[in-house]
């Protein structure tokens, strides 16, 4: 559309770390309300496409929720309303652009970041900022570990590009409810060996690395070593990753803000137990400063000042009364009493996927994962 | 399936992607007469959300949808001032609960639905007649005047509006229906059954 400056969502994304955009989300309440784009330094509001529809002047109640001030960055499902709405606003002197191909573009975005580096080893958090969805690359001596890579595996291949690193190893800390997995098709097209739990595996055709099997896989030449702690609970073969005691890669089962959520598989009530003996027993010699990076985050309250979401151990375990919570009876109720809310948007679909035994376009895997994540047990003791 | 419901206009956005299925049904209905009912085409899922949220921000009955091989069918009916704010004057009412106990019962009443026929086919009572209220005066008089007469709207207006017409061509045994459809708790069906 003529007069509309278009943005992607990675210049969106960059405008939103500087904190010099506003965003206008032009798509109707309930969209707005259940999945929105969010960041620490971006505002936001909510006003319907159609509500630009009548006439309106200078004074109209509308636009005085509006910035002068400010780049206005219109988002809206698809990117046709926002140039509307765009073209309206600039019209009436406003500094708006519209996000190329809305939401949809937005849900395949992914914001890489670095972690932690030194000579041996460089951990980089790979965020999928609408999804919540975090998958990472273990870097050491030129080789890597990818872990819980998203479908668009593109994004893995150009990392190791530019970190300059051959992927050895494809991992999945357990078989995802919220988005499609990657790792298959990753571990294809690099040649490397895919991993997955055989408890996550069961009764499917994929092609897999029995994880369990594996006490430790070594990633580069020199002693870094990544060791598998089956920590069932989410789901029963749900796997987390330590490496040198200092950081554990949790996958869904603990997070920043929580514990992961044991009802998908329908069996909420053995899962939460399962998972109170893998917060009591199999987490519990950790230290406190071992660095949690969890597979998902369902607040951006989660992700610290650097833009990465991590947190000491100590530090969830002090912040989160359920990870104290040692009677058994009542971590339990409490878990299971937890998981009545929303499950992931497609989870059924997605998990045939996953599991090998659906396939589906291009198009519809990107239709099945719009929408929020709903992973996690939403959300004791978040501390901002 | 249903596939033949009739509207007053058919607005044709198959194809056409968001914001325009909202733009142009906001223009056609500014056309139209109160009362009257739109059903607007659309194959843009995104419309399906959007069509029923402007609805009820401007205030027009979004009636319901009906997706037929890949189509989206929005019936949107333009609600009018005099509708909007009439009182209900007919004094014989019946309760949507009573009128359900009495069909339950086996009682011999005509259930009059005056709704428009876009409204009546994604909804209605069993064996409800079909009469839209503009077409009232035209047949009513094929009707027998002894029987019983249940009529029923979506809120009661049309009914309370309806019943008086009756009454005034000499039928005696009427009620209105309250609240009307848009309470209703019982079965319902859909399809059309006109008079």
């Amino acid at each position: 559309m003529e007069n509309v400056r278009s943005i992607t969502a990675e210049e969106l994304h960059r405008k939103m770390e500087a904190g010099n955009v506003f965003i206008l989300d032009v798509r109707n309440e309930e969209e707005y309300n259940d999945w929105k784009i969010e960041g620490k330094k971006t505002q936001s509001v909510n006003i319907p496409y159609f509500a630009f529809l009548d006439e309106m002047d200078e004074e109209d109640e509308i636009l005085s929720n509006l910035p002068k001030d400010k780049e206005i960055a219109v988002v809206c499902a698809k990117g046709g309303a926002s140039d509307y709405v765009a073209q309206m606003l600039n019209e009436k002197g406003y500094t708006s652009s519209s996000l190329k191909d809305g939401m949809l573009a937005w849900s395949q975005y992914y914001h890489p970041v670095t972690v932690y580096a030194d000579e041996k080893l460089k951990i980089i958090q790979i965020n999928r900022l609408a999804k919540g969805c975090l998958s990472y690359a273990v870097i050491s001596a030129g080789k890597g570990m990818i872990i819980d890579p998203s479908k668009d595996t593109d994004v893995y291949i150009e990392l190791a590009q530019k970190h300059q690193f051959t992927i050895e190893h494809v991992v999945d800390s357990h078989l995802h409810a919220d988005h499609i997995t990657g790792g298959p098709r990753l571990a294809e097209q690099v040649g490397a060996p895919y991993y997955l739990s055989s408890e996550e595996a069961k009764g499917t055709n994929l092609k897999f690395e029995p994880l369990e099997q594996y006490g430790r896989i070594k990633v580069g030449d020199i002693d870094v070593e990544v060791l598998s702690i089956p920590t069932p609970g989410h789901t029963p073969g749900s796997t987390s990753f330590l490496i040198d005691n200092r950081f554990l890669l949790s996958g869904d089962t603990i997070f920043v803000g929580g514990l992961g959520r044991p009802d998908l598989g329908g069996k909420a009530k053995e899962w939460a137990e399962d998972l109170y003996h893998t917060v009591f027993y199999k987490l519990k010699d950790l230290p406190d400063d071992c660095l949690v990076l969890p597979g998902h985050y369902s607040d951006i309250r989660e992700m610290n000042d650097s833009g990465v979401v991590a947190e000491r151990l100590g530090k969830i375990r002090e912040n989160n009364e359920i990870m104290r919570n040692e009677d058994k009876a009542s971590f339990t109720e409490q878990v299971a009493s937890a998981v009545s809310m929303e499950k992931p948007p497609n989870f059924e679909e997605i998990v045939a996927i996953n599991r090998g035994e659906l396939k589906v376009d291009a198009n519809r895997a990107i239709e099945l994962e719009i929408g929020p994540n709903r992973c996690a047990v939403h959300h004791h003791g978040i501390h901002g | 399936m249903i596939s033949e419901i009739q509207t007053d206009r058919v607005l044709s956005c198959e194809s056409l992607s968001c914001p325009m299925p909202v733009v142009k049904t906001k223009q056609v209905m500014e056309d139209m007469k109160p009362g009257e009912v739109l059903e607007v085409r659309t194959t843009d899922k995104g419309s399906v959300a959007d069509l029923k949220s402007w609805a009820n921000r401007v205030g027009h009955q979004y009636i319901g949808l009906i997706e037929e091989n890949g189509v989206y069918r929005h019936f949107l009916r333009k609600v009018s001032d005099i509708e909007s704010k009439a009182e209900i004057e007919y004094p014989r009412q019946m309760s949507n609960e009573e009128l359900e106990n009495k069909l339950a019962n086996g009682e011999s009443i005509i259930v009059l639905d005056v709704r428009e026929p876009a409204e009546f086919a994604l909804g209605h009572i069993p064996n409800a007649i079909n009469i839209p209220l503009g077409q009232l005066e035209e047949k009513i008089g094929q009707f027998d005047l002894n029987k019983v007469y249940a009529v029923v709207c979506r809120t009661g207006n049309r009914s309370d509006q309806a019943c008086q017409i009756m009454i005034e061509r000499g039928f005696s045994n009427v009620y209105n229906v309250v609240p009307g459809m848009s309470q209703w708790q019982g079965t319902t069906v859909n399809g059309t059954r006109g008079a």
